[in-house]
């Protein structure tokens, strides 16, 4: 559904260098690695908010950059990392403005939209703010609503940037969950940037690791979360091994305390 | 979920409202002056003027209403509209609510263009609006070209290359009118803070000019509304954003430009009236633009006729009440929404 | 040195009791304060008298002040025709008339004097005007040792009396005299002639973008009324207002009055008697707005704009 090809990019310097990979539907995929890595510019690229440098990124056989605005917003959800609103737009008023891909540019929102708008809202599980302004939500509250935004044109495939970044850990898992049961009961794709390796280990079902711009890693899970690869990626002691519970990989930071010298 | 969105009906109702309220207004405008002139005689001159027919009211009132009081009124309408969605417009793409329409520098370019020509030739009708238009015109071109660039928000790089150029021509206009002698000085700094008394001839060219900017910022209003939530999130769902930022940011400074250079820089109509409407109507675009045309026209309206009757035969400066109603207006704005 | 030969005095005992270095040292200080003294302006060995200004200033003057300097364009014309060419040291860069003006020192412009310049000048007495609000300047002068002397001139009589106060304080009251005469007999020939005729309205306009017309106490209001008009703008207390188009049409002048530096009349006043009439004159400025002694000139130019029929030979430009 989603094909990567070659990919590069670059701003002053080079972000993105020759990344490839292509992503069937009904997948979660986790993309991972050390900051500055070009995660993010990865995300712009693929929902076509940027243009590729070098490369090219199609969706369902299409190329992403040749649509217009409005088929490629119809086809792609993108959620950013923080959005600072500072004008009291009401949380319905939001979300409606993701069904903007679908109406004509002078108009006025129709029924569909509003249908379509409220069961958003019910995915998320953020009706009952609908009527309160957007700068009045919490960090959770907000995200959810983001998201909810990104899913109003039922688009085929999401993308997170950084999601659960300033959420508590309730929040965090809560988050994840909405985006697998988006996946797994939507028919929707979704590529998730996070910091969180351990709920990428639980949610994802594919993951990457990206390092310098470049593709280190692209495989299933459980795969990828290998200790040798991920400390050689990340420059940081860590350990892997099972959750006992769940049975998903477990990511551990092994801190080495220096011996604190007595004072005589 | 009725007051959660801008339905059609809520805009026809405001809209409405607020159509109605100008016209009254306007109608009153029309009588009330440094001479009162009742309202039947004003209708009688202007059916003169248009049908032709007979014309029983004074000479000198119909030379009143015709070629003073009625080409002021509608400048007054024009300017006041073409200042209020001018700033609705940048406090939507600047993502700022506290923008006005003399951010970017286009009113400081108008003053440097009309002072100049009020210094060398003094303060000819037609001359001084052309020469500030040109002025805002340079500082439009000027501004864009600063504020482009691939990297960084278009808002940020806008203000900046705005408040850059702005302080550079405050200077240069501050400089001009030490340098000005006598009543050419009273002339400059009466323009300065707003002079309604444009020439008849200039309204209809404004007023078109204006009418066609208002109309493109409308024609965005909806991408407005989804820039106003970030420019990236703004593309993701489909606006194009830098067709519209182009189209929004000319079309605002344009008219801000011509508004400045026929009746000078009049302040607070363009920082308060979209404050006001968002607070009555919502944040929605669709509404707010045309919202703040028309009440920014009644703002106007009411402060120029307060201008020019409070001390009759005298007139005060329309900018010295627009501060004085607008500043108390303000902190009460500011009070009710932190 | 060595010791002076002791008188058999009784300053002797004194002449003891001083050394001979101290004595030097007398003489120096002595001489060095007779020098510094004669140098020093404002402090004349030739005297100082009080006079009192149009302002109602208390002030100390030279009885014969020597090196004036004047602070406005019309007290430069008033010194000039009271005979005083040789004694002026410096006048305003705005000071044109008459042509002799045009060659004395530069002190800066009307608003802002050159204090230090005038200091340099070693003037004696300055004149200022109130018509150029340099009151700032007045005091620091003062603390400078200048004396500044304060014309007030609010109508054409105002001028004569000051050309009177003039002549006097510099010794030329025989001319002030002669001058006064001369002024008063022709405002009486105008006054004769217009006595008798309708007074036309008068709209006299400083500025035409805004209007900016002139009120019941100023001195053009005067002029006006010496030249047989009357002001459409007679009852407004104050001097300068900004007033309305309206008003200015509904007040249907029969002659209008521009600034020299305007162009055209304004469109919206075309409709006016006397926009239709073309009644509308540019008169000199300097004749009008100078309260100075070519002011007789100003109302008699205006007398004649007003009544064409009453004085002939002199007609002002027109448009």
């Amino acid at each position: 559904m989603l094909e990567v090809r070659n990919l590069s990019f670059s701003y002053e310097r080079p972000v993105l260098n020759d990344v490839s990979f292509s992503l069937g539907s009904g997948e979660l995929l986790a993309v991972l690695g050390p900051n500055g890595s070009g995660k993010s510019t990865l995300l712009k690229l693929i929902a076509g908010i940027e243009t590729p440098g070098a490369g090219v990124v199609s969706m369902e056989g299409r190329d992403v950059s040749s649509l217009s605005r409005r088929e490629a917003a119809r086809a792609i959800g993108y959620v950013a990392q923080e959005s600072i609103v500072r004008f009291p737009l009401s949380v319905l008023e939001f979300v409606l403005q993701g069904r903007f891909a679908h109406g004509r540019l002078l108009g006025f929102e129709s029924e569909e939209d509003e249908r379509e708008t409220i069961r958003a809202l019910e995915l998320t599980e953020t009706v009952e703010f609908a009527e309160r302004k957007i700068t009045e939500l919490s960090g959770g509250e907000r995200q959810r609503v983001m998201i909810a935004r990104a899913i109003a044109s039922r688009p085929r495939l999401l993308v997170l940037d950084e999601p659960v970044a300033n959420l508590d850990i309730a929040h965090q898992v809560k988050v994840f969950q909405l985006v697998k049961s988006l996946v797994a009961d939507e028919a929707m794709t979704a590529v998730v940037v996070t910091h969180e390796l351990n709920l990428a280990a639980e949610f994802a079902s594919l993951a990457m690791l990206l390092k310098q711009g470049s593709l280190v890693a692209f495989a299933s899970t459980a795969e990828v979360m290998h200790e040798d690869l991920l400390r050689s990626v990340f420059e940081a002691e860590l350990h892997v091994d099972r959750n006992p519970i769940t049975g998903a990989p477990r990511i551990t930071p092994l801190i080495q305390s220096a011996p604190i010298s007595a004072r005589s | 979920m009725a007051r959660a969105r801008l339905t059609p009906r809520r805009m026809v109702i405001m809209l409405g409202t607020l159509l109605v309220v100008l016209i009254v207004l306007l109608l009153a405008a029309c009588t009330i002056g440094s001479e009162h002139i009742p309202l039947a005689d004003v209708a009688r001159t202007v059916g003169a003027k248009l049908f032709g027919s007979q014309n029983e009211v004074s000479r000198e009132n119909s030379i009143i209403i015709l070629a003073i009081r009625l080409p002021r009124v509608l400048l007054a309408i024009v300017v006041g509209a073409a200042l209020s969605s001018a700033g609705a417009a940048y406090q939507a793409l600047l993502r700022n609510p506290l923008a006005d329409p003399y951010i970017l520098g286009v009113s400081t370019g108008a003053a440097v263009g009309a002072i100049t020509a009020t210094l060398v030739v003094g303060s000819s009708p037609l001359i001084r609006p052309a020469a500030g238009f040109s002025g805002a015109l340079v500082t439009i071109a000027v501004v864009y070209a600063l504020g482009e660039g691939r990297r960084g928000s278009i808002s940020e790089r806008l203000v900046l290359a705005g408040v850059i150029v702005n302080a550079l021509l405050s200077s240069v206009v501050i400089f001009m009118v030490t340098a000005a002698a006598g009543t050419r000085q009273r002339s400059v700094l009466s323009w300065l803070i707003g002079d309604l008394g444009a020439e008849w001839t200039l309204i209809p060219f404004v007023a078109v000019l204006v009418g066609i900017g208002i109309a493109v910022i409308y024609a965005n209003a909806r991408s407005l509304n989804l820039m106003m939530t970030g420019e990236e999130e703004a593309s993701a769902l489909g606006v194009e954003v830098r067709r519209a930022k182009i189209a929004v940011y000319l079309a605002a400074s344009l008219i801000t430009g011509a508004a400045v250079a026929v009746s000078g820089v009049i302040g607070f109509v363009g920082l308060i009236i979209p404050h006001a409407v968002r607070l009555a109507g919502g944040s929605d675009n669709r509404l707010v633009i045309p919202a703040s045309a028309l009440a920014g026209g009644a703002f106007l309206l009411i402060s120029d006729t307060v201008a020019r009757t409070i001390i009759a035969p005298r007139e005060l400066h329309i900018g010295v009440i627009t501060a004085f109603i607008g500043a108390p207006f303000f902190i009460v704005l500011l009070r009710r929404t932190t | 040195m060595y010791p002076v030969p002791r008188k058999p005095t009784a300053q002797s005992s004194v002449g003891r009791r001083l050394s001979s270095r101290s004595k030097a040292f007398t003489l120096f200080a002595i001489c060095a304060t007779v020098t510094l003294v004669n140098c020093s302006p404002g402090l004349q060995t030739q005297g100082t008298v009080t006079v009192v200004d149009e302002i109602g200033r208390t002030i100390r003057v030279p009885v014969h002040p020597k090196r004036i300097v004047s602070l406005a364009p019309s007290v430069t014309e008033m010194l000039f025709a009271l005979g005083l060419n040789d004694r002026i040291v410096g006048v305003t860069s705005y000071c044109d008339y008459p042509p002799e003006a045009t060659e004395k020192e530069r002190v800066g412009d009307t608003l802002r004097p050159g204090v230090e310049r005038i200091i340099g000048l070693r003037s004696d007495l300055v004149v200022a005007s109130t018509s150029s609000q340099v009151e700032q300047f007045v005091y620091r002068l003062e603390q400078a040792g200048v004396p500044v002397y304060a014309s007030n001139p609010r109508s054409v009589d105002d001028v004569l009396e000051s050309l009177i106060k003039l002549g006097g304080i510099t010794g030329r009251e025989g001319r002030a005299k002669e001058l006064t005469r001369e002024f008063r007999s022709r405002l009486d020939t105008v006054a004769r002639q217009i006595d008798a005729a309708d007074r036309p309205r008068v709209l006299f306009l400083l500025g035409v973008g805004p209007l900016i017309t002139i009120g019941r106490h100023t001195f053009i209001d005067d002029i006006i009324n010496r030249a047989g008009g009357e002001s459409v703008t007679k009852d407004l207390e104050t001097d300068y207002p900004q007033y309305s188009f309206e008003s200015a049409v509904a007040s249907r002048p029969e002659v209008i009055f521009l600034q020299s530096g305007d162009t055209d009349l304004p469109n919206r006043l075309k409709q006016t008697p006397a926009g239709v009439s073309g009644r509308v004159y540019h008169l000199d400025d300097a004749l009008l707005l100078r309260p100075g002694p070519r002011v007789i000139d100003g109302v008699e130019k205006m007398a004649a704009c007003l009544h064409p029929q009453l004085f002939p030979e002199s007609v002002g430009n027109n448009r």
